[in-house]
């Protein structure tokens, strides 16, 4: 603003105060439009940083290409929704959150079969061999990552989706509980008994390719 | 799987409290099978951070972000209108009361038969010396203007009155023609007369006011009433011959 119109401002006359009125109403009005837009630019900013997490775990979660892109969309429309409660602390914990609970809302109860119901039981099975027999480095080294997944997908549910959250997501075992909504104690379980599960399905297909030797 | 084993695992996973972590450590370190236990869970984890690359998917980015889009829009309009909700609808009530002060004040309102109770008695006369000559010059003595559509060639006039009617203008001329005396009567900013607004007679609006047959017609904002003893047709006639037609 040039002197001229500022002194003619300051003179306080009726017409100067319209204007002054109108201004402040302006930037009132654009201050609420940018909040809006502000919010919605942070938000894409830490869903893009977070999107291949999200997408990854929607993916290994639901096994189906179509149905990882309907959950991904969906938790995204969620979290942003849902983004003034967010508490800034971790994006990706929280976001991921959305993620599972989505997940076990509209997937698993459909698809929950017998078997996973009997694995979520507490003392269910012993999947793998004797701990000295196998040489573990020979058999992860082996294995791409495409076998990796395929053995990843064999893993009940409620296991995969712990072994997920905690290996390939890096979350704390409190977010975890706090993610698929249950115990920090039944998270540590479920980690163990999820690796466990898939060390086997490493190991029979280990077995399978002659990376090891058959059982008698 | 007990205990110890899950310790291992929360060791892998840098879970363990300080405490723990050395005791664990220990176990490791003195018990082969913990340590084959502990060598395969770090193993595990290794490989699967190693080998399950990132997945994405930008067809997917792209359908969420332009939903997210679309409610952020609709969002910033809802916001928009509950902070102005109030504003509006004081607009709203401005333009109707605007509407219809405009509608009141443009075309005039109806005027009622109690109005108009003293059109033939409750105006002033005007002397005859003082009254001007023509029948528009007449008229432009009371209300201020004479309608257009007035002819002058009116017969012999008995008496002229002006004066307000319902808080208007008026003016009324009383003369007479072959057939009887006939009121002309003037009214600024008026809409219809109460009483007389049966559209019958050849194209006139026909009623009666305190008993006297009338028909009326619009000229420009004024109300234009002509009264008198005959039938509405002779009236129509008549005012046929006031309009010059």
């Amino acid at each position: 603003m040039d002197q001229t119109s500022s002194t003619w401002i300051k003179t306080g006359t009726s017409v100067g105060e319209a204007v002054l009125k109108s201004t402040e109403r302006y930037t009132r009005q654009r201050m609420l439009f940018r909040r809006g837009n502000s919010n919605r630019e942070r938000f894409e900013k830490l869903a893009e940083s977070s999107f291949s997490s999200i997408f990854g775990t929607a993916l290994r979660l639901t096994r189906n290409h179509e149905e990882a892109q309907d959950l991904a969309q969906e938790a995204l429309v969620r979290a942003f929704d849902a983004f003034d409660r967010f508490d800034g602390r971790n994006f990706k914990a929280w976001v991921l959150r959305i993620v599972t609970n989505l997940y076990i809302n509209r997937y698993r109860r459909s698809k929950r079969t017998g078997i996973e119901a009997s694995l979520d039981d507490e003392g269910a099975y012993e999947p793998i061999a004797p701990i000295e027999e196998i040489p573990d480095r020979q058999i992860f080294d082996e294995m791409v990552g495409e076998e990796v997944e395929r053995a990843l997908q064999n893993v009940p549910d409620v296991f995969r989706m712990a072994v997920i959250l905690a290996d390939l997501e890096g979350l704390s075992y409190d977010e975890i509980a706090e993610a698929i909504e249950v115990p920090v104690g039944t998270v540590r379980s479920r980690i163990a008994r999820g690796r466990a599960i898939l060390r086997k399905e490493l190991e029979d297909y280990a077995r399978s390719q002659g990376y090891l030797p058959q059982e008698n | 799987m007990n205990d110890k084993d899950l310790e291992i695992h929360a060791l892998v996973d840098g879970e363990i409290s300080d405490e723990k972590r050395s005791e664990v450590q220990e176990r490791i370190s003195s018990d082969p099978q913990a340590a084959a236990q502990y060598e395969w869970i770090s193993c595990l984890k290794k490989t699967l951070q190693s080998k399950c690359t990132k997945l994405t998917d930008d067809e997917c980015w792209q359908r969420a972000m332009k939903q997210i889009q679309a409610i952020n829009r609709t969002n910033s309009t809802e916001r928009f209108v509950r902070r102005y909700a109030w504003s509006f609808c004081a607009l709203f009530l401005i333009a109707i009361v605007s509407a219809s002060f405009i509608q009141q004040t443009g075309s005039g309102p109806q005027l009622s038969t109690s109005s108009m109770a003293g059109i033939f008695t409750g105006l002033e006369p005007v002397s005859s010396s003082a009254a001007p000559d023509s029948i528009p010059e007449l008229l432009r003595s009371g209300v201020g203007s004479a309608p257009s559509g007035i002819s002058d060639s009116m017969d012999e006039v008995e008496e002229i009155a002006v004066g307000e009617i319902d808080g208007r203008r008026a003016a009324r001329v009383s003369f007479k023609d072959g057939s009887g005396t006939l009121h002309l009567i003037v009214v600024e900013d008026a809409s219809s007369v109460e009483g007389v607004e049966d559209k019958s007679a050849n194209g006139y609006y026909a009623g009666s006011i305190n008993g006297v047959r009338c028909v009326s017609w619009k000229e420009g904002r004024y109300m234009v009433i002509l009264g008198g003893d005959r039938p509405w047709r002779d009236l129509a006639t008549a005012a046929n011959h006031v309009r010059g037609r």
